[in-house]
């Protein structure tokens, strides 16, 4: 086998081994992308609109509040701008995976890896055993969800309930679970971790319950306010020994 | 263009900034041993904040929430595979859903 026989199959490895690790995240995907497609279809988007959308800004909850916006007849700046409120907190995932990324990725490769990081693929390749990560393999974690959200939505666009309203119901708390069974087997084991999640947890209650608080944040930025203080409050109290990437 | 498409397109433009600009500047970058830490607990940080307390209200009531929220905890803990916790969890919040 010549050396380049041998590279792509281990690119083609990386991203078997990706898509695996990814496809439950498809899974989740389908009721909130059949969801949105319900909801654009109120706000009279055509489905191909529908489906642009779902497929450049691939961001769940940025596109339920844009055409809740819209449909209320907000502005486009200021639906824009809570677009990047919301998604700020993508700041946090991605300079902690680009700690995890093998060295030595393109721009082109790091820009696509970028483009379609969510909270479920960051979460999924966080928690993974490996201290580092190929390319080949977060691109395979992201590819089935990507696409699984963009024909979703068109999906649901079509007004096409595939799904009693009782099973899509149900199916609400299937990222959830998804965020579930990736977690709790790590703080399993990692005691300082769990430490971390908990206090995330306990600052996420108390903004969402603080009537004063939930009001004047966005959801996305108040994740944001809650992890970020809690990673801090980890970093200062229980340091990482070594260079901290795993 | 149609203006959802244009909306599309500076929703896209204003959220590229904040999921590649870390990966392009950090990735072969060496970093304070206090900011590795922070970018180590970050996922347990984001995954915490992300489940509570809004799985409370991901199936529209409390009750069936719940149901799916300890299904998937215990699944979960035993290390069951991904796809059963998922599987687990919407079964047991669509039972509650018919009670």
């Amino acid at each position: 086998m010549t050396d380049t026989d041998t590279k792509q199959l281990t690119i083609a490895r990386g991203f078997m081994n990706g898509l695996r690790a990814g496809a439950p995240i498809a899974v989740g995907y389908i009721p909130s992308a059949m969801a949105f497609g319900i909801l654009a279809r109120t706000a009279n988007m055509t489905a191909w609109e529908t489906l642009f959308m779902s497929y450049v800004v691939f961001a769940g909850a940025s596109q339920f509040v844009a055409v809740n916006l819209y449909m209320l007849g907000a502005a486009f700046p200021e639906i824009i701008l809570a677009t990047l409120v919301l998604n700020m907190r993508l700041i946090m995932m991605s300079s902690a995976i680009s700690k995890r990324l093998l060295p030595g990725i393109g721009r082109l490769t790091k820009a696509w890896i970028g483009f379609e990081l969510t909270d479920e693929s960051f979460s999924v390749s966080a928690m993974r055993g490996e201290d580092m990560l190929s390319a080949d393999f977060q691109v395979g974690v992201n590819f089935l969800g990507h696409w699984t959200w963009a024909i979703g939505s068109l999906l649901g666009g079509f007004g096409a309930a595939i799904l009693p309203s009782s099973v899509q119901d149900s199916m609400g708390i299937a990222l959830y679970a998804l965020f579930i069974g990736l977690l709790v087997p790590s703080v399993r084991k990692n005691r300082s971790g769990l430490v971390v999640a908990a206090a995330a947890m306990a600052l996420s209650a108390f903004i969402k319950w603080t009537p004063c608080l939930n009001a004047s944040l966005n959801r996305g930025f108040a994740i944001m306010l809650a992890a970020g203080a809690a990673a801090l409050f980890g970093a200062i109290a229980l340091p990482v020994k070594g260079d901290g990437s795993r | 263009m149609t203006k959802m498409v244009v909306l599309s397109i500076f929703m896209m433009l204003v959220t590229i900034p904040s999921r590649i600009l870390p990966i392009f500047f950090l990735s072969d970058r060496k970093l304070p041993p206090v900011v590795n830490s922070f970018l180590y607990y970050v996922s347990y940080a984001v995954l915490g904040a992300l489940i509570f307390p809004d799985i409370l209200t991901s199936t529209g009531d409390i009750l069936s929430s719940c149901a799916g929220a300890v299904t998937a905890l215990i699944l979960a803990w035993f290390g069951r595979d991904i796809i059963i916790v998922l599987a687990g969890g919407i079964l047991a919040s669509y039972l509650a859903h018919l009670l």
